[in-house]
């Protein structure tokens, strides 16, 4: 399978601090579950009008109308799961924010949502690799190779080639 | 002499496939030098090698033309979502079934005939014996969308790539033989995005470079480029989706079966920009090749025997050769004479 790489895999999203947008005339946060520490200082040192709100489902309608109503002007700060935030980045980039308009935290969990290539069944909580996929029970072999419209990992059979040769458990993150 | 599609063979169970000695003569040969290397190897998709070749016309039509098709139903039978096209992607399609459509009857006037009458459409395929009368951009009149429409029609896989932010999106395809990617999971990712896995390549800067020359291409100037695996018995869907029926088949080669049994598998790749759309058609034509048809070629056998030797490792992984790629190298040795 077209997964073993030397450099990484330049599909696996990348997190880096982040700031609030000097630029914006309206700050949303939106935090899975609980705000994060990081979240609540900078919603703290934000002067201007801002809004918070939590959610534990990423596709809440009111989570749907608020991400509507936003400002050309607006920022939209996202911290929780990574299947979380994009989940609702996409949800946002679908109401017509851009791009530069979302800032992710990083990921409050490593687990991962994996997507089974035989099945398409999305398996939730995954940790380590081989994982049994939730749809078909097959082992598959978590790869770092990441779709945001599924925010999910690819995954596939990992003894496919040979049925007695199955890879050696190893966490992901 | 131009190859005419001849009686279906199967790419799958009993792998009846084979290439007629034309077709080996054809075959369009992926090294042009002894050792592998990464580069962004494209050029414009001009005719080359005359009548006949596999570079004769912007869409090559051979003798497996009517294999191809009844392997492509046989799949879209059993997974209907090989063949995805986002709503916003309707125009691009359309886009799509003129240019096959307007250069399928202008190339092969014996097999293909359309007649436009402004919007009023009349097309027929002899091969497949289809006929159809249709309005140009009323995804109603057709008997089915008309990416699929049209993409049941013509050898090799097919992708849609929106262009919006500099970049291009994989929003639309009808994906039957890829080379190991889900179309799938791969849909509405970026350029960088898709090629993901690929290794080597990224730290080289192949893929910044080969974006921005994709994006300037303008209607009417296509590009090509020949990308390569290879791949045990000759089997056309080789996709992830099916990976664990066909997975173990790389445990099969031994030196006695090597060369029946491995094939080298080349995608003749042509990019061309769509011109209501923008969108980029990206066609994906299949060749499949035994070694032992390839090594009938004196000049291609000693090649592949060096290109083979000189694999890097991470390629190696990540085309999935690892477990027979010392048998396909002691194999193709015997035919070096520097060996």
């Amino acid at each position: 399978m077209q997964t073993e790489q030397l450099n990484g895999v330049v599909s696996k999203p990348a997190y880096s601090p982040v700031e609030l947008n000097p630029k914006s005339s309206f700050h949303l946060f939106i935090a899975e579950q609980a705000v994060t520490g990081e979240m609540q200082s900078l919603f703290d040192g934000c002067g201007v009008d801002k809004e918070s709100a939590v959610y534990s489902d990423a596709s809440d309608s009111r989570l749907l109308e608020s991400l509507a109503a936003m400002p050309l002007t607006g920022t939209l700060y996202l911290a929780g799961s990574e299947p979380f935030i994009w989940r609702v980045a996409s949800h946002a980039r679908q109401a017509g924010l851009r791009p530069d308009q979302i800032r992710m935290m990083v990921p409050v969990s490593r687990e991962r949502h994996l997507f089974c290539c035989h099945c398409y069944q999305i398996t939730e909580g995954v940790t380590y690799s081989p994982f049994i996929c939730s749809g078909c029970g097959l082992s598959l072999e978590v790869t770092d190779h990441f779709a945001r419209l599924h925010s999910a990992y690819f995954g596939y059979q990992a003894n496919a080639e040979d049925s007695s040769d199955m890879p050696e458990k190893r966490e992901v993150g | 002499m131009r190859v005419a599609p001849k009686e279906i063979q199967s790419f799958r169970d009993d792998f009846t496939y084979s290439n007629s000695a034309e077709a080996i003569e054809r075959f369009p040969f992926p090294f042009a030098e002894d050792e592998y290397r990464y580069s962004v190897n494209m050029e414009p998709h001009l005719p080359k090698g005359g009548e006949g070749s596999a570079y004769e016309h912007f869409l090559d039509i051979d003798e497996h033309y009517l294999s191809e098709m009844a392997e492509r139903e046989l799949v879209l039978k059993e997974m209907p979502h090989r063949c995805l096209a986002m709503p916003h992607m309707d125009l691009a399609c359309w886009d799509m079934v003129e240019r096959i459509m307007v250069s399928l009857s202008e190339d092969y006037p014996d097999y293909f005939s359309l007649i436009r009458d402004g919007d009023h459409w009349s097309w027929e395929n002899k091969l497949l014996n289809i006929k159809d009368q249709f309005t140009f951009g009323d995804s109603s009149s057709l008997p089915m969308p008309p990416l699929d429409y049209i993409g049941r029609q013509m050898q090799g896989d097919f992708a849609l790539l929106d262009q919006r932010e500099g970049d291009l999106f994989l929003d639309a395809g009808i994906i039957t033989c890829p080379a190991d990617w889900s179309l799938a999971f791969d849909a509405g990712m970026s350029f960088k995005e898709w090629h993901g896995p690929v290794p080597m390549a990224h730290g080289e800067g192949i893929f910044e470079r080969a974006l921005k020359y994709l994006i300037a291409i303008p209607v009417g100037k296509p590009v090509r480029r020949l990308n390569w695996t290879l791949t045990v018995n000759a089997r056309m869907d080789t996709s992830p989706e099916k990976y664990h029926e066909w997975g173990h088949e790389r445990t099969s080669v031994t030196p006695e079966n090597v060369g029946e049994k491995v094939y080298l598998r080349v995608e003749l790749q042509v990019l061309d920009r769509m011109p209501r759309s923008n969108a980029m058609m990206f066609s994906i034509r299949t060749y499949l090749l035994s070694l032992e048809d390839l090594v009938t070629n004196k000049e291609w056998a000693v090649r592949m025997h060096r290109a083979m030797k000189t694999l890097p490792e991470p390629l190696i992984n990540y085309k999935g050769l690892t477990r027979f790629h010392g048998t396909v190298v002691d194999y193709l040795a015997q035919f070096d004479p520097v060996n």
